[in-house]
């Protein structure tokens, strides 16, 4: 089997430790890392058609996606050496509000994401607003998706959007949230783009956004 | 696929005491020696009285004494082997293991109006399809799944009913026991290479047909097992005391057992509750009371406790509902619940609705979702190093850390977790997108989609086939020259 193959079959089958072995040995073999980088789109393809078609499941779809970011770190770092551009839908940097904790909703958004093909940075739970709109600023962030479960944080993305806005950033990228604690009239109240109700909803919320 | 049972895990529930125990077996061998049971047979009243029992030939009657019941009971073995028509569907019956058969119906049923119908012969094809590919029906019944077919007359409904199950079911199966139809049955067995077993269901109170016994006869015979079944209705044919109703059944049983193991030492067992309470307004059985499962749950702690007989419990199947409704759900659930906590060997749950009048497909998928959670639960919790998981405690930590991210998760969830085929189980707000569907219209829909793909494994040759409609012809021809067609 060939370092394109194996890659793809290493995501298929949940082996992160040989999907990274792939991309590497792909990439001191010369293989062109854009090409192997399709490799990991193809298998991230299967994955997101298993989990909508009810085949496949959050276990699989997080773990999956775990390895594609471990093989697609390895190939972008060698992209950009390169002086070339990895080719993506867009780019979101997801997070979850300062004060809130709560990770796996934020996950599974993740996951999809990267399943469909968007570029995603997760800087996880507890994050402070300035680190939130660093990561909007450092990324070129296409849209930025904010998370809190609690009512109690759920303040917390107000203040991440005017932050936005006193830097600047506010015109050049989306804010979608979501989580336990938000709804639409919530995300309308405090200038967010975009609300989603199921983790599922995110994809297309993204779609939408940046058509 | 089909799953090869479950294998329980913890120790069955035990509702009675030792003592009681001790007392129900008693009062049974008392009933036996005292009393005694009908037997409307000639060869098997003989059979005993060789053997030492009193007989009364004038009242059919035959009192048998405790040694030689209990000598009976110990012949029986704790388990017999079954096969089906591919080693995937082979059964050994007994022992810890649990299967699921389905519960019949005389009729279908209309999923919107809810009226009643006699079924066409395809219609039961369709319905056997069902069963056939549900991953945890492992055996059947006969007249399963409906006992009343449209065109076809009284007495051919059950040759007809098992030559559709043999052209269309891969599992083992139980032979009727009405008009000789074993014969037939048993000949088309031979034909699709099955084992099958005997139904001897009493006639309570204390009574034995001439058609149960014969069949029983035939198929130990040929060294078959045989389903003895006791079938009381407490406060009508039975005592309505649930202990009565237990002596009852049990000194009905055991004369059947006796005159098996006198036919054929060593012949394999199945016990089969079919007990009800009367229902005292309306004279018919109640069916899903919670009786049924006392019942049940001391039926199975005594056969298979005391005797270490395998048990079929079969009133877990119907309910007093006439529709596919909360009601049919919780008493179904309740009652295969507890049949299978109590020690079950086999739990005839799939299809049936209203009190054997009913029986639909979509039901019996239903079912499946309830059987497989059952089977689960007496796998019970597996503790190991690996599944106390005690690295990945540690590793992830108190929040944010989770589990979903992890690869145990990965690797155990699928093993520890059950995923129901038509239950629901999406969020409230994919329910709504997706049309509100109800677990009914999900059971039909994988209905359409289960018959659309449906291929027998393995199928039958030509001449198979062809074996299968010539002996269902020598049965019509048998019958007509008996004047019953």
């Amino acid at each position: 089997m060939d370092n394109y193959q194996l890659l793809k079959t290493s995501i298929l089958e949940y082996e992160k430790d040989n999907a990274l072995q792939a991309a590497k040995a792909g990439i001191s073999e010369g293989t062109d890392p854009l090409k192997m980088l399709q490799a990991v789109t193809e298998a991230l393809n299967i994955v997101g058609e298993g989990f909508n078609s009810g085949d496949l499941f959050l276990p699989e779809l997080i773990y999956a996606s775990d390895c594609a970011q471990a093989a697609i770190k390895v190939l972008e770092d060698k992209i950009t050496a390169d002086g070339n551009v990895a080719e993506h839908k867009g780019t979101i940097v997801l997070g979850t509000v300062r004060g809130d904790l709560h990770d796996i909703g934020k996950s599974i958004v993740a996951a999809l994401l990267i399943a469909n093909g968007y570029k995603v940075i997760d800087l996880g739970t507890d994050v402070e607003t300035e680190k939130l709109a660093a990561g909007v600023r450092d990324n070129k962030a296409d849209v930025l998706g904010l998370s809190a479960l609690l009512t109690t944080t759920a303040a917390e993305m107000g203040n991440v959007i005017k932050k936005l806005e006193s830097e600047g950033l506010r015109s050049s990228v989306k804010v979608m949230i979501g989580g336990g604690a938000t709804n639409a009239n919530y995300a309308s109240h405090i200038g967010a783009d975009a609300y989603g109700e199921t983790a599922v909803d995110a994809v297309g919320i993204v779609k939408d956004l940046l058509k | 696929m089909t799953a090869k049972g479950y294998l329980r895990k913890a120790n069955p529930l035990e509702i009675l005491s030792d003592a009681d125990v001790e007392a129900i077996h008693r009062g049974a061998l008392d009933v036996l020696a005292v009393t005694g049971t009908r037997f409307e047979s000639d060869r098997a009243l003989k059979l005993f009285e060789k053997n030492g029992c009193r007989v009364d030939y004038d009242l059919k009657r035959v009192r048998i004494p405790s040694g030689l019941v209990e000598e009976c009971l110990r012949q029986c073995p704790s388990s017999f082997f079954m096969k089906g028509r591919s080693p995937k569907t082979d059964l050994t019956i007994g022992g810890n293991t649990l299967y699921f058969c389905p519960s019949p119906g005389m009729r279908t049923i209309d999923l919107d109006t809810w009226e009643q119908r006699v079924p066409t012969v395809e219609e039961n094809h369709q319905a056997v399809k069902i069963l056939d590919k549900l991953p945890n029906i492992n055996l059947a019944a006969s007249y399963t799944p409906y006992c009343e077919l449209e065109d076809v007359p009284g007495v051919m409904l059950l040759p007809v009913s098992a030559w559709g199950r043999m052209k269309y079911f891969s599992k083992p199966q139980r032979v009727g026991s009405s008009m000789e139809s074993h014969i037939w049955e048993m000949q088309m067995a031979d034909v699709v290479g099955i084992d099958v077993f005997a139904a001897m269901e009493a006639a309570p109170p204390l009574t034995w047909y001439g058609d149960a016994i014969d069949c029983a006869w035939a198929c130990a015979e040929r060294g078959l097992p045989v389903e003895v079944g006791c079938g009381a209705v407490m406060g009508g044919t039975g005592p309505a005391t649930l202990a009565g109703a237990l002596v009852q059944s049990l000194a009905e049983m055991m004369a059947a057992i006796v005159m098996v193991q006198l036919v054929n030492p060593g012949t394999g067992i199945l016990a089969n509750a079919f007990v009800f309470a009367l229902n005292m307004m309306t004279g018919s059985p109640a069916a899903g009371g919670i009786e049924v499962s006392l019942f049940q749950a001391a039926f199975n702690q005594l056969w298979r406790g005391k005797y270490n007989v395998p048990t079929m419990i079969g009133a877990c199947g119907p309910s007093s509902s006439e529709l596919i409704d909360v009601q049919l759900g919780f008493e179904k659930g309740i009652s295969a619940s507890l049949a299978a906590v109590s020690g079950a060997s086999i739990i005839n749950l799939h299809g049936g609705i209203h009190v054997e009048l009913t029986y639909h497909p979509a039901q019996s998928i239903i079912d499946d979702d309830i059987a497989g959670m059952l089977g689960r639960f007496v796998q019970g919790i597996e503790v190991n190093h690996d599944t106390l998981a005690l690295d990945i405690i540690h590793e992830v930590g108190p929040i944010p850390g989770h589990y979903l991210r992890n690869k145990h998760t990965l690797t155990s969830w699928k093993k520890e977790h059950f995923l129901p085929a038509v239950s629901d189980r999406l969020s409230y707000h994919d329910w709504i997108k997706q049309g509100k569907k109800t677990i009914l219209e999900n059971a039909k829909e994988k209905m359409e989609s289960m018959l659309a793909a449906y291929e027998a494994d393995p199928p039958l040759t030509d001449s198979q086939n062809a074996d299968l409609d010539r002996i269902l012809e020598e049965a019509r021809t048998y019958y007509a020259k008996k004047g019953l067609l």
